[in-house]
């Protein structure tokens, strides 16, 4: 059961999300019914499942804006911002209400805001529906329901069967199956289905409660027809519709009148009053997995780990293809050349195939913004329009998590200190509302996200400033504006207070680029004055291939990730060792240095020269000195296991093309030891 | 930990190998494959038991040394016979791979035929073994693997202090 939950709480957590989006769209085109309509079905399968997994009070408040999108779909009441910032509210605590450890506030406040607000809209449940009754007299009235499901409808995974008891359930019926070519049953077995229903209906139902019936179902595949008991004869739509279908041979009208005679009598025994209340907790069973139309495309959850052992495979199939490749040419036979070329081939795409399984859209992160940037720009009294590009960009899921909070800092700092007030922004001739452009796209095998704004740009004055008074400079320095820009992301130079002093582009800039170098990403800031400023993150597209420099140290080899290598060069062993104080000299400077062959206690060799790479990775500069530089390697990073804990040198290991394994240098790790210590 | 139910009077089967003078015997349920040793990458700095690493079928396994485990003296024996064998480690399950002398033969035996041993006289710790068996006049050492390979032992990291060891794992942690 517990498994069940968590499906459910996961898939709720989609639907959330799809709902935020949703609003956001609502909000810019409050007249279009599809996304009302979405909304709606999201408050309603939410509400459903909420109650078939207990979780009460969520149903409660989901049920009230059911209620209130439902009178926004008949018209009954329009959009507001109010209303879409009240949503979004109940978004939230419907959130929080998923976690169940930590019980969330009881919502009665919020619920009866909502009653109170809407109020004369929604009413407890009774009162509408007496309400909807009142309309029409007798409270009853014959529909005739035309059913026909599209072919394929049990791969949607929806079961007609289900719609049929309901509306039998809903009143008094009669029901009619044209059934083609085989039967109904033969048909349920093949997964095919061929079938029509004609079902008439007397009902205390209005038509749009009726048709709530079928919500899973799409709009061709229905039609509901109330039917006027006095006016059969009169030439009416229902009317028109039968005698294109069926009406070959028999009077429609005939046909009808039959199909309807005696359903009204005996109207005593159908349900009036709780009508409406049942319909719902029979439609609370419906499907969560078939959410809004908007999202055709068909998604399924894979746990990391499955994954990872697909990934496992397809470097196993790599190695192997590798050694048969080698075996091949020493055979010398050429139809098995062509043949191992062939598998070569599928191997490298399968590979690429199975690496981008862990890529996701970039969307999925920028549209949690599009919530933020809204409330964000409303608190600041300022107008910001978003411009999203490139959102279909992927990248690994790893990455995208890492940056989350890094795009934020740089989001707010963009609409708190970039962007101008609307009147500022008149005097200086721009448009009333300032944009904020996020812009997603690939480059090599990296990918940069960019995101620009057209505010007041970094005053590089009051930076410079403030660098002299910190001392990162002297006041006669000279000093490119990009030589300053690298400052404001020098840890220290930020500190709370200069927030307001240096205009803008304060708030923890050092911890955005830690964070995006850990990543083995880079920041890049330009700005304009009164143009903007621009902040460029240069992304790797996935963590677990990393470019790597391979060394080699007494036979082993030993990976470092390209990226913190700064340089490499030759150096005559005496150069190296004359100081007792392991340092070197390295263009004018000296750095401390880490043998790897004293490291690693390996007798020490006796070559003339040894190699040296500067290391540079966090502004944390060093050398190693290593035999010999192998080449570039692509590794896929594994785990070493629970038996190295012990000596955190190594973060990993690579299968290389041999077969044989290589490990991944733990550079941070090895400078805090070797140089610190 | 797992439990598993052993039925006493069935017959099971067990890979029996020398180490040094002494047999030994492991259950097949464990073993995975029994492969000969060409290709192993040594770890600096790694425990004393931890040969190296191995790459078995795109896994990274690590090669016990079991000699370094029972406290025997190693003689320049050239052996390059490895067991792999699954180790049941908190849950999840671990590749780990034992360096051998030689793998005889695979023996059939009853568990209950298993006599325990008496905690006199043994150069390691009598928690390794299951017990004894005596067959065709000899005695066969019946091992525990998950025992002989707790992950957590092999690590010594029983000497460091909590933190030390937050901070090791932290440092070893891959990203996801």
């Amino acid at each position: 059961m517990d498994e069940f939950i968590e499906s459910f709480i996961n898939e709720a957590r989609e639907l959330l999300f799809q709902l935020e989006s949703d609003l956001l769209l609502l909000e810019n085109q409050p007249q279009d019914n599809e996304v009302t309509n979405s909304i709606f079905r999201i408050m309603h399968n939410l509400k459903g499942a909420a109650q078939m997994y207990g979780f009460d009070d969520m149903q409660y408040l989901t049920h009230e804006f059911e209620s209130i999108f439902d009178r926004i779909r008949t018209g009954e009441l329009k959009v507001s911002h109010d209303l879409i910032d009240d949503t979004l509210k109940g978004k939230d605590i419907l959130l929080s209400m998923l976690d169940k450890d930590s019980p969330a506030e009881k919502d009665e406040d919020l619920v009866g805001q909502l009653k109170s607000k809407y109020s004369g809209l929604i009413d407890n449940e009774t009162a509408g529906i007496e309400e909807k009754i009142s309309d029409k007299p007798s409270g009853r009235a014959i529909y005739c329901i035309l059913f026909s499901p599209e072919k394929e409808i049990f791969e949607r995974g929806l079961n007609p069967d289900r719609a049929i008891e309901e509306a039998m359930a809903s009143g008094k019926a009669k029901i009619m199956m044209h059934e083609k070519k085989t039967s109904w049953e033969k048909q349920k077995t093949k997964k095919i289905c061929q079938t029509t229903w004609e079902i008439y209906l007397y009902s205390a139902f209005t038509a749009t409660q009726i048709e709530e019936i079928f919500l899973f179902y799409d709009k061709e595949e229905y039609r509901v027809f109330q039917i006027p008991e006095d006016e059969l004869d009169q030439n009416l739509e229902y009317l028109d519709f039968f005698r294109n279908n069926y009406g070959k041979g028999i009077s429609a009208a005939d046909h009808v009148k039959e199909c309807i005679s005696g359903l009204a009598d005996g109207a005593e025994e159908i349900p009036v009053l709780n009508a409406g209340k049942e319909v719902d907790e029979r439609q609370s069973q419906g499907k969560l997995s078939h959410v809004s139309g908007s999202t055709k495309e068909f998604i399924i959850n894979v746990s990391s780990q499955k994954l990872d052992e697909l990934m496992n495979l397809v470097s196993e199939l790599v190695i192997s293809g590798a050694s048969l490749n080698a075996h091949a040419t020493r055979l010398n036979d050429s139809r098995l050349s062509t043949l191992i070329e062939n598998i070569d081939k599928l191997t490298k795409k399968f590979r690429k195939n199975a690496l981008d399984l862990r890529l996701i859209p970039v969307r999925t992160l920028l549209n949690k913004f599009n919530r933020q940037i809204r409330d964000l720009s409303k608190e600041l009294n300022k107008e910001v329009v978003l411009l999203v590009e490139g959102e279909e960009t992927e990248i690994d899921k790893t990455v995208l998590k890492a940056i989350e909070s890094p795009l934020m800092h740089i989001i707010r700092n963009s609409i708190g200190h970039g962007i101008e007030p609307p009147e500022e922004r008149i005097q200086k001739g721009k448009t009333r509302e300032g944009t904020l452009k996020i812009a997603a796209f690939y480059s090599g095998a990296n990918v940069i996200i960019q995101i620009h704004d057209d505010g007041c740009g970094i005053n590089l004055e009051k930076v410079k400033q403030r660098a002299i008074e910190k001392g990162y400079i002297s006041p006669d320095q000279q000093i490119t504006d990009q030589e300053l820009l690298k400052l404001i992301m020098e840890p220290g130079f930020t500190t709370s207070e200069n927030i307001n002093l240096v205009s803008g582009r304060g708030v923890g800039m050092d911890v955005v680029r830690k964070e995006l170098n850990a990543i083995g990403g880079s920041l890049q800031i330009d700005t304009e004055k009164d143009l903007g400023t621009s902040m460029t993150m240069k992304l790797p597209t996935t963590l677990s291939i990393i470019d790597t420099l391979m060394l080699e140290v007494n036979d082993l080899h030993v990976l470092v990730p390209l990226l913190e290598i700064e340089y490499c060069y030759k150096e005559i062993r005496e150069n190296i060792y004359e100081r007792n104080s392991n340092m070197l000299q390295y263009k004018n400077n000296l750095v401390p240095f880490v043998s790897l062959r004293r490291k690693f206690k390996c007798p020490l060799n006796n070559h003339k020269e040894e190699m040296v790479i500067i290391i540079n990775k966090y502004d944390k500069k060093y050398a190693l000195i290593v035999d010999d530089i192998i080449g570039e390697h692509q590794a896929v990073i594994k785990p070493l296991g629970g038996l190295f804990v012990n000596q955190p040198y190594f973060s990993g290991a690579s299968i290389l093309v041999d077969g044989n394994l290589a490990l991944i240098l733990d550079t941070n790790y090895l400078f805090n030891q070797s140089v610190l210590n | 930990m797992h439990m598993k139910t052993i039925d006493i009077e069935k017959k099971k089967s067990y890979v029996n190998f020398s180490i040094g003078k002494e047999n030994f015997a492991i259950i097949v349920d464990d073993v995975l494959e029994i492969i000969n040793l060409d290709q192993l990458t040594h770890v600096p700095n790694s425990s004393d038991f931890v040969l190296g690493i191995l790459n078995y079928r795109g896994n990274i396994v690590p090669v016990i040394n079991l000699h370094k485990r029972f406290n025997y003296i190693q003689h320049e024996v050239r052996c390059d016979t490895v067991i792999v064998v699954n180790v049941m480690n908190s849950e999840n399950h671990v590749l780990m791979g034992l360096l051998v002398d030689e793998v005889t033969d695979v023996i059939e035996f009853e568990y209950k035929d298993i006599r325990t041993v008496p905690d006199l006289g043994l150069k390691y710790n009598p928690a390794f073994l299951e017990g004894f068996i005596e067959m065709k006049e000899k005695f066969i050492m019946v091992l525990n693997v998950n025992k002989v390979l707790s992950v957590s032992e092999l690590a010594e990291i029983n000497d460091l202090s909590i933190g030390e060891i937050a901070k090791k794992i932290e440092n070893h942690l891959q990203p996801e």
